[in-house]
């Protein structure tokens, strides 16, 4: 694969990241080519070592820098095979925190969730006793603990979008990173 | 965080200000409902009820 092949691939693997994102992102590839070919390096050559296209662009939508991924590689290029300690700290680390922290953040979404069930379930029964016309005496109150309810309600939403969608990415992170120690150990000594 | 992110934030945080300030004002207008209730009630006729019921089972 020449350059403009692996960069026609890249940016179609960038897909839906902001264009200022992708076009920073393509010029240090861009950089990395100009300094492989100066120091007598072929394109092909150079994209081998760049990794598939693919692997490359999901490091990128985790907001891995493309310096941090180059001294990834070279740190598995040097590897040597592990040695138990990074398999040792993934199984101690998720018995006492990992897994317990993930549980406790997805309890949090959950209770979120079930707060935003009963807020809407108390905001329509009192819509519902207004409209049949129950609530007489106390109307103005009311109605504005309705308002309340509904602006606990869109906070709550907002909350439960940006929780879930935080909440995976960063399990996809934890997951990638546990595998990362687990195969690479936790790096230098 | 992406700047869609940052608009959704921006949404709950007013949602949050708007969900506390309306709800001082819920609070508000219930308290003086209630006051005006309260202050419209019997409390003579009721407590006097109260006595007469206690005199009685004291006789």
């Amino acid at each position: 694969m020449n350059k403009t092949e692996y960069l026609t691939k890249l940016t179609n693997e960038l897909g839906h990241m902001p264009y200022g994102d992708v076009k920073d992102i393509i010029g240090s590839i861009e950089e990395h080519f100009e300094e492989g070919m100066n120091e007598g390096r072929s394109e092909e050559e150079i994209a081998e070592s760049l990794g598939d296209p693919k692997e490359l662009a999901a490091e990128f939508k985790d907001g891995v820098k493309f310096k941090q991924i180059m001294k990834k590689r070279k740190m598995s290029d040097n590897f040597k095979g592990p040695d138990g300690r990074g398999r040792i700290f993934v199984v101690v680390f998720n018995a006492f925190v990992g897994i317990e922290m993930w549980l406790i953040l997805l309890a949090a979404i959950v209770a979120a969730f079930m707060f935003l069930a009963g807020d809407a379930g108390i905001a329509g029964v009192i819509v519902a006793a207004i409209v049949m016309g129950k609530i007489t005496e106390f109307l103005v109150p009311f109605i504005f603990l309705v308002l309340t309810l509904v602006c606990i309600a869109v906070f709550l939403v907002v909350l439960l979008i940006l929780g879930i969608k935080y909440y995976i990415k960063g399990l996809k992170a934890y997951i990638r990173w546990n595998k990362n120690v687990w195969n690479y150990g936790l790096g230098e000594d | 965080m992406e700047k869609k992110d940052i608009k959704v934030l921006i949404t709950g945080a007013v949602a949050l200000f708007l969900a506390c300030f309306l709800g001082i004002i819920t609070l508000a207008l219930f308290a003086i409902k209630l006051g005006g209730k309260a202050m419209e009630y019997d409390w003579k006729g009721a407590f006097g009820q109260v006595s007469e019921q206690v005199q009685d089972i004291g006789d």
